[in-house]
């Protein structure tokens, strides 16, 4: 693996413009709340009928366009954000490992449809890697509390989640609303999750699954000033920066925002 | 140990040159703990966020005076430097549902079990101190704060702190309130002044109260030593620290620091928090 040998080998990789574009459809998610803004992303992607393996060959990739290193490493060296909302968003930069549907929200049984979540075949143990429901089409306006059980980044089976919640109303019911899954003591990664159960019902069906993970970085563009140009080393607004974005990275984006929203931009890339 | 040198030094180790080891550690907090909902906070008041769920867990009520490390439950556990590298905070992150201001800190010393009731001078790490400091040992800029574990009582009363100060003077003494409304609420940390001229803690021999509060409760002594604030103006905007902007001055962080939040709330909803931070290695 190669690294930039310095400054001016950064901004070299800067001037080549590789980008990944992303745009949205529609708004997503609720204030505050954690989104999957993917799920509107343009084109469309499916619903998963199952725990679906994700790559940058995937509708909710920004990077399909984007070669995997050569020799190299390929590295985050930036972004554009352009949030539609007068005061900014919150992005995260993820490598979606994995992605599933089919639950039902109305359903206090033990669910297992269309889990174990596939075999990861990135970050392969698990460690550093995150889960979290996903909500395919709208759930319930009941907030109820959920546990899930998942295989921890140690490879130990059935560790259940403390409690958690899901649903509610103002936009926390919709497609693209995210619940990420708190660990229990010890856990540093999920390797799978095996079971969502919820406690009561939402009060619709609606459609959500699990997907799993790794953050890679997040970008802050706190006000409208209509494309906000992040790099590195220069405007601060990055935590993760120059981190590796591993060959055929279904390269994404969460984010939270104080008002729901359409985001669009692209996230800037360089091999060293 | 030697300091990062410049941006190509920084650029150079990020994208793993030089042993540089980059590690992001990305955090999520929910506003349970224990898997039941977190206590209301008050606005404009200090919370503690240790034993919040998420990812990695909330961590334990201490039940005795002890060094928490960055092995703890509860602590944002990074990995420790290889060979005899140091570990760098490049930058961290934080955006939340929840608008105010957090507080990165090196949790240095815990002690939990403490009593709203007692009138007697409570231990903390006792006149030899047990355990000492094993990180920023020489005191210089540790913060000391009370921790509500368990609801104390509503009568107010005064606080007083025997410590050690940063130049090693033992028996200084420093007073604030605890117990009444808004003093008493389980996660509400509240920092403890020092005695005029000091600027740090070495140790804190004891506390006693003046009077019952009302209630024995559960509350504990923290010393921290600040990293890095971070404020978040609103909900769903993110507040960041980048050091890399700041070159020189990129902190070194303890292979052994116990990272934890406390946050001052602009509203009194519990925060679900998502952050991160990048740390790379010289």
């Amino acid at each position: 693996m190669m690294a930039f040998a310095d400054y001016d080998a950064y901004i070299d990789a800067l001037n080549l413009n590789i980008a990944a574009d992303f745009q949205m459809s529609g708004n997503s998610g609720a204030a505050g709340r954690l989104a999957n803004l993917s799920l509107r992303f343009v084109p469309a992607p499916s619903t998963p009928t199952t725990s679906t393996t994700l790559d940058k060959s995937d509708a909710r990739a920004t990077n399909g366009s984007v070669s995997n290193a050569g020799s190299g490493r390929l590295s985050l060296l930036g972004g554009r954000i352009n949030s539609r909302s007068i005061s900014g968003v919150a992005l995260i930069v993820v490598d979606m490992l994995n992605i599933s549907g089919g639950l039902d929200a109305t359903s206090t049984a033990v669910q297992t449809t269309n889990l174990p979540t596939a075999a990861l075949t990135r970050y392969t143990t698990g460690e550093g890697v995150q889960a979290a429901i996903v909500v395919h089409a709208s759930v319930g306006t009941t907030v109820v509390t959920a546990t899930c059980e998942y295989t921890n980044a140690q490879g130990t089976p059935s560790r259940v989640t403390p409690a958690f919640t899901v649903g509610g109303g103002l936009g926390l019911n919709v497609l693209g609303n995210l619940y990420r899954l708190p660990l229990q003591a010890g856990d540093t990664g999920i390797q799978s999750v095996e079971s969502v159960t919820l406690a009561s019902t939402t009060g619709a069906a609606g459609d959500f699954g699990i997907v799993l993970f790794k953050p890679l970085a997040m970008m802050f563009a706190n006000d409208i000033e209509g494309a906000n140009l992040i790099d590195c080393v220069s405007t601060g607004r990055m935590v993760g920066q120059l981190n590796e974005v591993l060959d055929d990275a279904c390269l994404s984006c969460f984010a939270v925002a104080p008002a729901v929203q359409a985001t669009s931009g692209a996230i800037f890339l360089g091999e060293a | 140990m030697a300091a990062l040198t410049d941006l190509s030094d920084l650029i150079n180790r990020l994208t793993g040159g030089n042993n540089g080891t980059p590690e992001t550690l990305f955090f999520h907090k929910v506003g349970r703990v224990d898997g039941a909902a977190a206590t209301n906070l008050i606005a404009g008041r200090v919370a503690s966020l240790w034993s919040y769920d998420g990812f990695p867990s909330g961590g334990d009520v201490p039940t005795s005076a002890e060094i928490p490390t960055r092995s703890t439950d509860g602590a944002l556990q990074f990995t420790a430097p290889g060979g005899s590298r140091e570990k760098f905070l490049v930058s961290v992150g934080i955006t939340s549902q929840a608008p105010g201001t957090y507080m990165l800190y090196d949790r240095v010393f815990q002690i939990g079990g403490l009593s709203g009731v007692s009138t007697s001078a409570q231990t903390v790490q006792g006149l030899t101190p047990t355990p000492a400091l094993t990180r920023n040992t020489g005191g210089a800029g540790n913060v000391v704060f009370y921790e509500i574990y368990d609801l104390i009582g509503g009568s107010v009363r005064t606080l007083t702190m025997t410590y050690t100060d940063q130049d090693g003077n033992t028996g200084q003494t420093a007073t604030i309130n605890i117990g009444g409304s808004g003093f008493r609420e389980i996660s509400r940390a509240q920092r403890i002044p020092l005695a005029a001229g000091d600027t740090g803690v070495r140790a804190v021999e004891s506390v006693q109260l003046d009077a019952s509060t009302g209630v024995a409760g559960n509350f504990g002594i923290t010393i921290g030593q600040p990293l890095a604030w971070i404020p978040v103006g609103s909900v769903g905007i993110g507040g960041w620290r980048d050091y890399t902007t700041g070159l020189p001055g990129i902190p070194a962080i303890d292979p052994n620091a116990c990272l934890a939040l406390l946050f001052i709330p602009g509203v009194t909803t519990p925060p679900e928090v998502y952050g991160a931070m990048t740390f790379v290695e010289k």
